[in-house]
C-alpha cells in the first residue's frame, strides 16, 4: 500500500524497546543483587523481612499510581492529538475531494495547494513546533478556496464544500498545536518515575530462601517495574511525530488523490 | 478456525508453557527452597501482580476503544453515504443515477476487497478509486436543477464520509505506540508466570494445576484484548454488511 502509516521503523523500535529494557533490568539488578549477597551473606541482621515489607509495601502503591496516572495521561493526550490530526487531514482530503468539480487548472493548484500543506505538517509540525512555512500554505490554500468561492467558479456543490473547510481549517491546526502542547508537562515525568522506581528496587530487596532464587525474583521485579516505567514515560514524552496517521502522510504525496485521476 | 478453537488452543498453548517452565524449574529447585520462597517472594509477586493487573486494564480499555472506534467510523461513514444518496436524489443532483450507482460500488468494494486489506493494517486501492468516482459524481452532477440547500447538505454529508473513511483507514492502520503496549503486556505476562514457577506448593500436582489455572487465565485476558483490538482481524472482525447494504441502483 501506498500509505505509510505510521506502524513504521519507530513502531518496531519502540516495541523491541520493551523487552530489551526489562531484559537488562533483569540482568543487572539480578546481579547486583547475587553478588551482594555472596559479598556481605544473608542481610538478616540488617532488616527484618517484615520490617522491609512494611517499608516498601505502599512505596510500591504509590508507583502503580504513578505509573496508572501516567498511562492515562498519554492515553488522554494521544486521543486528543489523533482525533486532531484526523480532523485536519478529513478537511484537507475534503479539499481534494471538491476540486474534482472544479476546471482542470483550478483544481491542480487546489491540489497542489493541499499537498504543500500537509506536507510542512508532516514535516515541519509534527514535533510541535509552529512553522511558519506551514502557516503560510495554510493561508495559501485558504485563500484559493475563497477565490474559487467568490468567484462561482466549478459546481455549487464544490463551493459549498470548499467554503465550509476553508473556515474550519485554520481552527483545526490550532486545535492540533494545543494537543501537542499537552505534552509540555511543567515537570519532565522521568524525575518522579525513575527516582522513585530505583528507591523501591533498593528498599524492596525482599529475601527468598537462596543466594540464586533472590536474584532471580529480584530481577524479575526490576524487569516488571523497568517495563512498566520505559512504556508509561514513552506514552507521555515529546514522541508526538509517531502519531501523524497515514492518512495525512498520504495527502502530502501530491500523486494521491481524485484530481489527478480526473484530469 | 472458529473462536472456539481459537479459544481451545491459546488455553493449550498456556498450559503447555506454564508446565513446560515448571519442570524446569521443580527440578532445580529443592522442596526446601521452594517453601523457603513463599513469604518474601510472594509480597514481591504481590507487588508485581498489581503493576501487570493495571497495564493489563489499560490494553483491555484501549482494545475495548479501538473496536468501538472502528465500529463508531463504520456507522458513520455509511449513515452518511446512505443520507447522501436521499439528499442527492430529493434534491435533483443525481437525476441520471450516478451518485447511487458509485455509492453502490464503493460498498461493494469495501466489502469484498478493502476489508482484506485492513486486517493486514492498510486499505484498497480499488476501494479507494471507487470512493474517489463517488466523490466526483456528487461535485460533478448537473446543478441545474437542484436546490442550493441539497448542495450544502450533500456537501457537508461528503465530507462526513471522507472523514469517517479517514476514522476507519486510520484505526485499521493502527497506532506506533501498539506494537510497545503489546510487547510491554506479554512480557509482564510472562515475568508473571515466571514468578509462579518458584512460588507456590510443595507437592507438584498442586503447584502445576495453579500455575496452569494462572497461565490460563492470564492468556485468555490477553486473547480478549487482542480480538477486541483488533476489529478487521482474527475469528471475530466486524462484518461489512453495512457497506453491502449501501443504497443504489
Amino acid at each position: 500500500m501506498g500509505l505509510d502509516g505510521p506502524s513504521g521503523a519507530s513502531s518496531w523500535l519502540l516495541a523491541a524497546g520493551v523487552p530489551a529494557i526489562g531484559a537488562t533490568a533483569f540482568v543487572v539488578w539480578g546481579g547486583v543483587v547475587l553478588l551482594m549477597r555472596n559479598i556481605l551473606g544473608d542481610p538478616t541482621p540488617l532488616f527484618s523481612e517484615a520490617q522491609s515489607g512494611a517499608a516498601f509495601g505502599w512505596l510500591e502503591q504509590v508507583f502503580i499510581g504513578l505509573i496508572a496516572a501516567t498511562l492515562s495521561f498519554g492515553w488522554v493526550a494521544g486521543n486528543a492529538l489523533e482525533h486532531a490530526y484526523r480532523a485536519e487531514s478529513s478537511y484537507l482530503s475534503g479539499i481534494r475531494a471538491a476540486a474534482s468539480g472544479l476546471p482542470a487548472d483550478e483544481a491542480w493548484r487546489l491540489e497542489r495547494a493541499v499537498s504543500t500543506y500537509a506536507g510542512d505538517v508532516v514535516s515541519a509540525e509534527a514535533d510541535g513546533g509552529i512553522s511558519a512555512a506551514a502557516g503560510v500554505s495554510l493561508e495559501l490554500l485558504v485563500a484559493i478556496c475563497r477565490d474559487v468561492v467568490e468567484r462561482g467558479i466549478g459546481s455549487p456543490q464544490t463551493r459549498s464544500t470548499l467554503d465550509t473547510l476553508s473556515k474550519l481549517l485554520p481552527a483545526t491546526r490550532q486545535a492540533r498545536l494545543s494537543a501537542i502542547n499537552r505534552y509540555s508537562l511543567p515537570l519532565p515525568p522521568g524525575l518522579v518515575i525513575v527516582p522513585l522506581g530505583l528507591s523501591l528496587l533498593m528498599g524492596a530487596t525482599l529475601r527468598t530462601s537462596g543466594h540464586v532464587s533472590d536474584a532471580v525474583f529480584n530481577g524479575l521485579h526490576a524487569a516488571g517495574i523497568a517495563i512498566a516505567a520505559t512504556v508509561a514515560l514513552a506514552l507521555v514524552l515529546p514522541t508526538a511525530k509517531v502519531a501523524v496517521p497515514a492518512t495525512l502522510t498520504g495527502l502530502a504525496s501530491p500523486q494521491h488523490g481524485a484530481v489527478k485521476e480526473g484530469r | 478456525m472458529t473462536l472456539t478453537t481459537e479459544f481451545l488452543l491459546w488455553m493449550a498453548g498456556a498450559a503447555f508453557w506454564a508446565i513446560s517452565g515448571l519442570i524446569v524449574v521443580r527440578y532445580y529447585l529443592t522442596d526446601a527452597e521452594l517453601a523457603g520462597n513463599n513469604p518474601g517472594g510472594g509480597v514481591k509477586y504481590m507487588y508485581f501482580a498489581q503493576v501487570f493487573a493495571g497495564f493489563a486494564a489499560f490494553v483491555l480499555v484501549q482494545a475495548s476503544d479501538t473496536r468501538e472506534s472502528a465500529a463508531t467510523a463504520m456507522a458513520r461513514e455509511t449513515a452518511a453515504l446512505r443520507a447522501l444518496v436521499m439528499v442527492s436524489n430529493a434534491g435533483g443532483l443525481d437525476g441520471d443515477g450516478r451518485i447511487a450507482a458509485a455509492v453502490k460500488h464503493y460498498g461493494e468494494a469495501v466489502a469484498a476487497d478493502e476489508w482484506r486489506e485492513m486486517a493486514a493494517g492498510a486499505h484498497s486501492p480499488v476501494a479507494e478509486r471507487r470512493f474517489d468516482a463517488v466523490l466526483r459524481a456528487f461535485h460533478n452532477a448537473p446543478a441545474s436543477l437542484s436546490s442550493p440547500l441539497a448542495a450544502g447538505m450533500g456537501s457537508q454529508l461528503a465530507v462526513a464520509a471522507v472523514a469517517a473513511r479517514n476514522q476507519r483507514i486510520d484505526v485499521a492502520a493502527g497506532n506506533a505506540f501498539n506494537r510497545m503496549l503489546w510487547t510491554a503486556v506479554g512480557a509482564l505476562a510472562l515475568v508473571s508466570i515466571a514468578f509462579n514457577w518458584a512460588l507456590g506448593s510443595t507437592s507438584v500436582f498442586i503447584h502445576a494445576v495453579t500455575t496452569s489455572m494462572l497461565t490460563m487465565t492470564t492468556a485468555q485476558m490477553l486473547h480478549l484484548a487482542w480480538a477486541m483490538g483488533s476489529p478487521f482481524a482474527g475469528t471475530t472482525p466486524l462484518s461489512p454488511h453495512q457497506f453491502v447494504a449501501l443504497p443504489g441502483l
